[in-house]
């Protein structure tokens, strides 16, 4: 209660925070286990309660289906922030916590997720997609680091607003991106943790609470899966995923709103902005004999 | 001095409506153009928006004489001189679109789309203000657009308000269907001032575009935004198109709103309920925080235990204030309309309509005027394209 009264713009009150939520999830044999604080909009539902069993191979709840990955949503909630008592001021912010799945069907034959320098090449395929390739005027990967893990990389990254050529900032462009636990998840899948920050939460504080659920974050893979990947590791024995990564330098496209009514498509890219980065490998399988 | 009727055209004509207590004179060559766009212009934001601007030179107070100078209203930039015996004279007439295009997200209408990796509702970076709503662009049957109230920023708005619509509007097994990636919402976005009355005009004429077009529209009316849509509404009751109220009701029953924990004086259940039955659209539903007890009247009286709250009890008032609610002058259609007379003398204008250049390919002021524009400004200025 006390927190909650001494609120402030820098020192956001966020409920629960010291009394997560412990949440399970069992994937296709694998459990996914994180500790996330309850969601606290009072006015309106989580976008999705944790699934306590998710199908990775069904296509049930994947879309869209348009050949490059498509996602399925397990866990989607808001941890509103609040810098003064409930009732006297709207929130300042919120950070959304989410848990989707990724199935990567841009990946071409021979490749997989499960291999590292693979899996490094996926990532950057899918901060494309959700940079220049979707006009999000994001760019990453920030801030890449590696977890410590046993077995399977999990690589943390942030998306934040591309200021290339913008001469006046506001706070927003700082306090709002978006962090990304992503690891792999089977050959074709990997597991992605969204944590999207609007408003203007501090960056200190939602890294702090990005970086307390990351550290909650256990995966345990089913049995077939470690089979996989002990298969994946004789194949691609040397195989690494790097320590340290610099932002891209994609050129982001210049778009409009499109003008349905007219027959435009949804969005008119005005100029075009960079081409999505191409798979890379080596085919082993003639040479692993 | 009066103005030489070979080189100058009467566009607007003192009492023609008693509020207008100026005439507005353009050039001659400019005229038909004027006139045409005066006689076409329902239905369509763009000429009303023109026409609007130039009848905002017909209401002017009294300024200076003889002397150039320069009003802004939305897009428009129009150069002008009131003559001596109070006539306006329209010397030159900007249409440029960056006077509606903010550096950051400011004040305006914008298209909150599905982010398909990032599972949200967003405003993408680089999102620009729109003029109008693609009123086309249907969820189902209906065109969605939601009124924000507040929020620490537009981006913050665009991502609850999509699964406050979500909540209101859809059934369960529907919400996949519309988070798909080209789906969007438009999003009035008010910037937290909810007693601004640019805000509310654009609200007004929003409701009454969709009106015209007999669009079907479903709103989101969220928090504090709750109102100022009931301002838009009391206007529209205060100041009908037609003494029929059929006729000026005409194409409101399309239009449905749900309130999402509305936040406000007069913004109970019974009060916002009555007030659409009243205004003719459909009153679908509301959604209250009953955490809310500081701001919503429902929320407190259940709260406080009383049957009618302070707040409920200031009922709708039956127009109190609806001609101070929106000024005269940026309201095309109360000029029609209202009766409060204010007599003065006469105006002139001359108009002149510039585009510039880089705009001309993609102002949609640009496509939907031309034709019914061959303005020009000599030599060196650029001109609508015949």
């Amino acid at each position: 209660m006390l927190n909650r009264l001494f609120a402030s713009r820098k020192r956001p009150f966020l409920a629960g925070l010291n009394k997560p939520q412990h949440i399970e999830m069992d994937i296709s044999g694998s459990k996914l286990e994180l500790d996330v604080p309850a969601h606290n909009d009072a006015s309106l539902p989580e976008q999705q309660a944790p699934l306590s069993h998710f199908n990775l191979y069904t296509t049930e709840g994947f879309d869209p289906d348009d050949g490059t990955f498509s996602t399925a949503l397990l866990m989607g909630r808001d941890l509103d922030l609040y810098a003064a008592p409930f009732g006297l001021s709207s929130s300042i912010g919120f950070i959304s916590v989410k848990v989707a799945i990724d199935r990567v069907d841009c990946l071409p034959e021979g490749m997989t997720c499960l291999n590292p320098e693979h899996f490094e090449q996926v990532v950057i395929r899918l901060v494309y997609d959700m940079g220049p390739g979707s006009c999000s005027g994001r760019i990453g990967p920030r801030a890449w680091r590696l977890m410590p893990t046993d077995h399977l990389p999990w690589v943390v990254y942030e998306m934040h607003r591309d200021l290339t050529g913008v001469t006046e900032f506001t706070s927003h462009d700082f306090t709002q991106y978006s962090s990304y636990a992503v690891t792999p998840l089977d050959d074709r899948y990997i597991l992605r943790i969204m944590f999207r920050n609007l408003g203007s939460p501090p960056v200190e504080f939602s890294r702090r609470i990005r970086d307390q659920i990351c550290r909650s974050l256990k995966l345990t893979l089913s049995a077939d899966l470690t089979r996989r990947i002990a298969d994946v590791k004789k194949q691609w024995p040397n195989a690494k995923i790097s320590d340290y990564r610099e932002p891209e330098q994609w050129i982001q496209p210049k778009w409009r709103n499109g003008r349905t009514s007219e027959g435009e498509p949804h969005l008119v890219i005005l100029e075009a902005g960079s081409p999505a980065p191409e798979f890379k490998f080596e085919d082993k399988s003639n040479t692993s004999k | 001095m009066t103005l030489n009727s070979a080189e100058w055209e009467m566009i607007v004509q003192k009492g023609e409506n008693t509020n207008i207590n100026r005439s507005v004179f353009v050039r001659k060559d400019a005229g038909g153009s004027w006139k045409k766009l005066k006689a076409g212009h329902a239905g369509n934001y763009y000429m009303t928006t023109m026409l609007r601007a130039l009848y905002a030179l017909a209401i002017l107070p009294d300024g200076n004489r003889r002397m150039m100078q320069q009003k802004i209203f939305g897009p428009c930039k129009m150069f002008y001189e009131i003559l001596d015996n109070g006539d306006v004279q329209v010397d030159l007439f900007v249409v440029d679109e960056a006077l509606e295009a903010p550096k950051h997200k400011a004040a305006g209408l914008y298209q909150a789309k599905w982010e398909k990796r990032g599972k949200a509702w967003s405003l993408p970076e680089g999102s620009r203000s729109e003029a109008s709503m693609e009123m086309t662009h249907k969820w189902g049957k209906a065109h969605m657009a939601a009124v924000a109230g507040k929020f620490d920023n537009a981006d913050t708005a665009a991502e609850k308000l999509g699964t406050h619509i979500e909540n209101a509007w859809l059934n369960n097994d529907e919400i996949n269907d519309y988070r798909q990636p080209g789906n969007h919402y438009s999003l009035f976005w008010m910037n937290n001032e909810f007693t601004s009355k640019d805000q509310l005009d654009h609200l007004i004429s929003l409701i009454q575009m969709a009106q015209r077009k007999q669009e079907s529209l479903r709103w989101l009316v969220h928090g504090e935004g709750a109102a100022c849509f009931v301002k838009a509404l009391n206007y529209l009751n205060s100041n009908p198109a037609s003494s029929d109220i059929h006729v000026a009701q005409r194409g409101l029953e399309k239009q449905s709103v749900f309130f999402s924990n509305p936040r406000g004086k007069t913004t109970s259940k019974n009060d916002l309920e009555a007030l659409c039955k009243k205004s003719g659209l459909v009153f679908q539903g509301i959604n209250i925080n009953k955490r809310d007890v500081i701001h919503n009247p429902d929320a407190r009286s259940e709260a406080v235990g009383e049957l009618k709250s302070i707040g409920a009890k200031l009922t709708l008032g039956g127009g109190i204030g609806a001609v101070g609610l929106s000024g005269a002058a940026t309201s095309l259609d109360m000029a029609f309309s209202t009766q409060s007379a204010i007599a003065a003398s006469g105006f002139l204008l001359a108009g002149y309509l510039v585009v510039k250049e880089s705009f001309k390919k993609n102002s949609a002021y640009a496509r939907n005027i031309q034709g019914a524009f061959a303005a020009t400004f000599g030599k060196g200025n650029e001109d609508w394209a015949a």
